[in-house]
């Protein structure tokens, strides 16, 4: 058979559906320098795990010639079946460094750097240095952590226009069983990842009298073992979760309840899924995802062709339903409106109710800390100034703010500098 | 990953090299034919027939694959052991596999990428896929509330749980009575009702005053969980309870049920002893067991759960023993169906799920029938948030392309780079030729020549030029993002897990959106 052109082909041609004409056109497409510019491209991949074996082959059968990727953990045995960049002879090495070794030995002219760390140890100076961040993590605090990082980077004149050369797409993709979805979000202009934060519910919960008193399902006795048991029986040790030693203790202590209240289905493998809510990762779709995202990258560097516009859902369980559509920047997104939150509660309300409110409500904040214009009302770290600020806790607002004072939330699922305006006025 | 020691080596070999790199226990096998790979799948080298040279010996002479397919389902269900799968193929070769996978009652999907869109069309051993284990994403519950409460005796260990919790509901302290499964409530709700009325609620007003009647036996509505519950089911208990799924009633008549053989297939075998089943049993299936989680004390939750299986348990044996004698019937042996099959049919009959697949080569020399003219006319009308980038108008765009390289023995867009005219003449043609597919598929494109509204002469071209600039280029994620679609669709087909699609699939990789086109 004849050899069928490739991707330069396409970059060497203008056509009808080049960047310039989409609804987010990011650039005009300019056949002369287009291959030019994807192979100077310099392009960050965050996960070297499912997602991120596929990101990274994919960046590297299509042209790109300059790749960093990050990973904090390293190769499992249970990994090896779909993480296809690794061997067995990889268990218990580095995912980025292994990821980055394998694609340097199969493709040699690519230029590629491992790290191996958390995302949040990197210096703001690090995520500047990249023309596209393509993240495929499973985990959400990480991705909202990344999202606020990137928003920050982009400069806002005094009319609220970002300037576009401080623009760094982010694209990223997540899959859940035959699940997945890739979205585009190029920060102040679509929606970020907080924006959608909504659609990533908190872990699934069972009423806490059910787990203890009127358990019915296996589920409810694991719930039992891991929320109530083992925080008894070592008050100082947290439950890791990817110990075996720790899982087989809560597996064990489930199945005693079950055998007690004669409910069958404790297995060890539902008690894995319980602990870490996890749908086992297929394969194909991690392939599905992946390549959706590079292609929307390449588009982006390249502007040969127009983007995803901003989000594509794939559901393959029931025949296959795909669906893409703009999703719309949330109002008051903390994050990528700036907008100030308001509260109108009672100045009878403790600033502990106020922390709470804050980690319960939409925010679904982790361990925020709050400032006055005049002075520190609760600070989570250090340890010196959180023993400080405690006594506070207890207090009511009325004697410590003003009605309508403006406040400041900091709080770590947000990069360290990025701050929440919140005004709390009295009833 | 190839590397650079695979310069020159049959790309079939490397392939495979490296797909048993990536997982020990795939056995990855190549074979080079000794003639082009048009002759090989269309058997269409005179006089001889070697698995050198033709496809339908080469599966013939496959010692580690079961051909025949097996009649016989894995314990996941799957009644085939082959699947085809055709990558890239020229147009004309595609036929020739979709035909020839009909004629060897094979599975098959042909999958092709072209610049950045890429399709997947999938194809049945015949008429249809016929799931076994379509795992939705909702569980259907057979609970038999309706039936129990009108006829005891159908099920008479629930009918006598129900009545004896339901009788000591007014000595029930607070945290008892509000811990009575819904189950049990609606149970006795409806018995009582029938017994006053005589007949089911089946009027809103009626309907409306069930579930007031519900809510009133209740110590406090707003805290007792179980009654919200059963409220919120009360149809599941008025409306007559679900026997088997409409398109498998549909099923039981067709003739490869009804007239079964030695040569039937296990499925068809199941299904006829589901007919006699529902025969005997009053339109009702054998129970699968499942019950949803309620609100309920753990040990009426337990009891409640053993009652289901037991009386599972009990309709699997009657089932197993109809099965047993139509395989004797038959002539076959004792275990021809293993029970692991037998139980997992009837755990899955309330979600059996059947897909008609009509082959490609039928689709492209028959055209559409009107069902497939109307099922595809909602698609264009129901397009993406950008008309023109509708998934139904790339699939004509890629069908114009399959016809002129069927016709030219190359893609459009060759002569792009040479002048406009030539260009030009090039886009012109592949308009034309789109305009005359949609003229096939009753899409009216003769007065629309303004943009905007439907598909319109402008839209048609803009898409000719764009797949004249993809000039039938290979693009590494396009193949990803399909390789990864089939990947899915074929561990459906094989392990008869999850629903399959209806045949084509279609990837539009200018905005990433995707459909699924039934025509
Ligand atoms: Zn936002």
């Amino acid at each position: 058979m004849l050899a069928r052109p490739d991707f330069s082909h396409l970059l060497k041609r203008n056509g009808p559906f080049t960047s310039e004409t989409a609804a987010l056109p990011m650039g005009e497409h300019d056949p002369e320098t287009s291959e030019g510019t994807l192979k100077s491209t310099k392009i960050l991949v965050i996960g070297a795990g499912g997602l991120g074996c596929e990101i990274l082959k994919d960046l590297a059968m299509s042209g790109v010639r300059n790749i960093e990727v990050i990973d904090l953990d390293t190769i499992d045995v249970t990994n090896l079946n779909r993480q296809f960049l690794f061997r067995q002879k990889d268990v218990g090495g580095s995912k980025s460094e292994v990821a980055a070794a394998f694609i340097r030995s199969r493709c040699p002219w690519i230029n590629i750097v491992a790290h191996m760390g958390k995302i949040q140890d990197k210096p703001v100076e690090f995520y500047k240095g990249f023309d596209v961040i393509i993240s495929g993590l499973d985990n959400v605090e990480a991705r909202r952590w990344l999202n606020a990082m990137v928003v920050g980077l982009v400069d806002v004149d005094e009319d609220g226009d970002p300037d576009p050369s401080t623009i760094i797409p982010i694209i990223d993709g997540g899959t859940e069983g035959f699940r997945g979805q890739a979205r585009v979000i190029l920060p102040r202009i679509t929606s970020c990842f907080e924006c959608s934060l909504d659609s990533f519910p908190p872990q699934k919960t069972f009423p806490m009298c059910t787990i203890a008193e009127t358990p019915r399902l296996p589920e409810h006795c694991i719930s039992y073992a891991f929320m109530l048991e083992w925080p008894k029986e070592f008050p100082d040790k947290k439950l890791d979760k990817d110990s075996p030693d720790d899982m087989k203790w809560v597996y064990e202590r489930a199945l005693a309840r079950a055998e007690k209240y004669k409910i069958k289905g404790v297995t060890y493998m539902l008690t894995m899924g319980v602990v870490k809510n996890i749908i086992p990762a297929v394969a194909s779709t991690n392939a599905i995802i992946a390549a959706a995202c590079v292609s929307e990258a390449l588009k982006l560097i390249t502007f040969t062709s127009q983007t995803l516009n901003t989000y594509m859902m794939y559901m393959g369980g029931e025949g296959i339903y795909s669906h893409t559509f703009v999703y719309e920047q949330k109002e008051n997104c903390p994050v990528c409106t700036g907008a100030t939150r308001k509260l109108t509660l009672s100045s009878e309300t403790t600033l502990y109710e106020v922390v709470q409110q804050l980690i319960n409500s939409d925010l679904r904040l982790k361990k925020p800390s709050i400032t006055s214009e005049s002075k520190t009302l609760y600070m989570q770290a250090p340890p010196a100034l959180e023993a400080m600020t405690r006594p506070n806790l207890d207090k009511e607002l009325k004697d410590l703010i003003e009605s309508g004072e403006e406040l400041s939330v900091t709080d770590p699922v947000f990069p360290g500098e990025k701050s929440l305006n919140l005004i709390i006025t009295f009833e | 990953m190839p590397d650079e020691s695979t310069k020159d080596k049959s790309k079939a070999e490397v392939i495979a090299g490296t797909l048993n790199e990536l997982n020990p226990e795939v056995k990855g096998g190549f074979h080079v034919p000794s003639c082009s790979i048009s002759e090989f799948i269309s058997n269409a080298v005179p006089g001889a027939s070697t698995p050198q040279t033709s496809l339908t010996e080469y599966i013939k002479n496959q010692s580690n694959l079961t051909y025949p397919p097996s009649t016989v389902p894995t314990s996941s269900g799957a009644t085939g052991t082959i699947l085809l799968i055709g990558n890239d193929l020229p147009a004309s070769d595609f036929l020739s596999l979709s035909k020839v996978s009909r004629v060897l009652g094979l599975p098959c999907i042909l999958v092709r990428t072209y610049g950045m869109i890429g399709s997947m069309r999938i194809q049945s051993a015949k008429e249809q896929f016929t799931v076994l284990q379509p795992r939705p994403s909702t569980e259907k519950f057979d609970l038999r509330l309706n039936s129990t409460s009108l006829t005891p005796s159908s099920f008479p260990s629930l009918s006598e749980f129900v009545d004896r919790i339901t009788a000591r509901l007014k000595e029930m302290d607070v945290q008892q009575h509000s811990h009575v499964p819904y189950v049990a409530l609606l149970c006795r709700a409806v018995k009582q009702w029938s017994e006053d009325k005589g007949s089911m609620p089946s009027t809103f007003d009626d309907k409306a005053l069930f579930k007031e009647t519900i809510k009133k036996e209740s110590l406090n509505y707003n805290d007792e969980l179980n009654y919200q519950e059963a409220v919120e089911k009360a149809y599941t208990a008025y409306a007559p309870d679900s026997g088997v799924p409409d398109e498998v009633k549909d099923l039981l008549e067709s003739s490869n049920v009804n007239e079964i053989s030695g040569e039937s297939n296990v499925f068809d075998i199941l299904l006829s002893s589901l007919k006699v089943y529902l025969e005997g049993n009053g339109g009702m299936p054998p129970l699968n067991g499942s019950i949803p989680d309620m609100t309920s004390d753990t040990d009426s939750y337990v009891e409640l759960q053993k009652i289901y299986l037991e009386r599972s348990a009990k309709d699997l044996k009657e089932f197993t023993e109809i099965v047993n004698s139509k395989v004797k019937e038959i002539g076959k042996e004792e275990n021809h169906i293993p029970p692991a099959t037998i139980s997992t049919f009837v755990k899955n009959v309330p979600y059996l799920t059947v897909v008609p697949s009509k082959s490609y080569f039928d689709e492209m020399t028959n055209g559409p029938s009107d069902d497939d003219k109307e099922a595809l006319m909602e698609q264009v009308w129901d397009p993406y948030e950008v008309f023109e980038h509708s998934p139904f108008l790339w699939w004509v765009g890629l069908k114009a392309c399959e016809m002129h390289h069927i016709e030219n023995n190359h893609w459009p867009g060759k002569d792009y780079e040479k002048d406009a005219e030539s260009k030009k003449a090039e886009v012109d043609m592949l308009a034309t030729t789109m305009l005359s597919i949609f003229e096939k598929y009753g899409v009216d494109v003769s007065d629309m020549e303004a943009e905007g509204e439907g598909v319109s002469k402008p839209v048609v071209a803009k898409i000719a030029e764009e797949m004249c600039r993809f000039n039938g280029a290979e693009m590494h994620n396009v193949g990803s993002v399909l390789g990864g679609v089939a990947g899915q669709e074929a561990v459906k087909i094989i392990t008869g897990q999850y629903v399959p699609i209806k045949n084509t699939y279609l990837f539009n990789g200018i905005v990433g959106c995707a459909g699924v086109l039934m025509g």
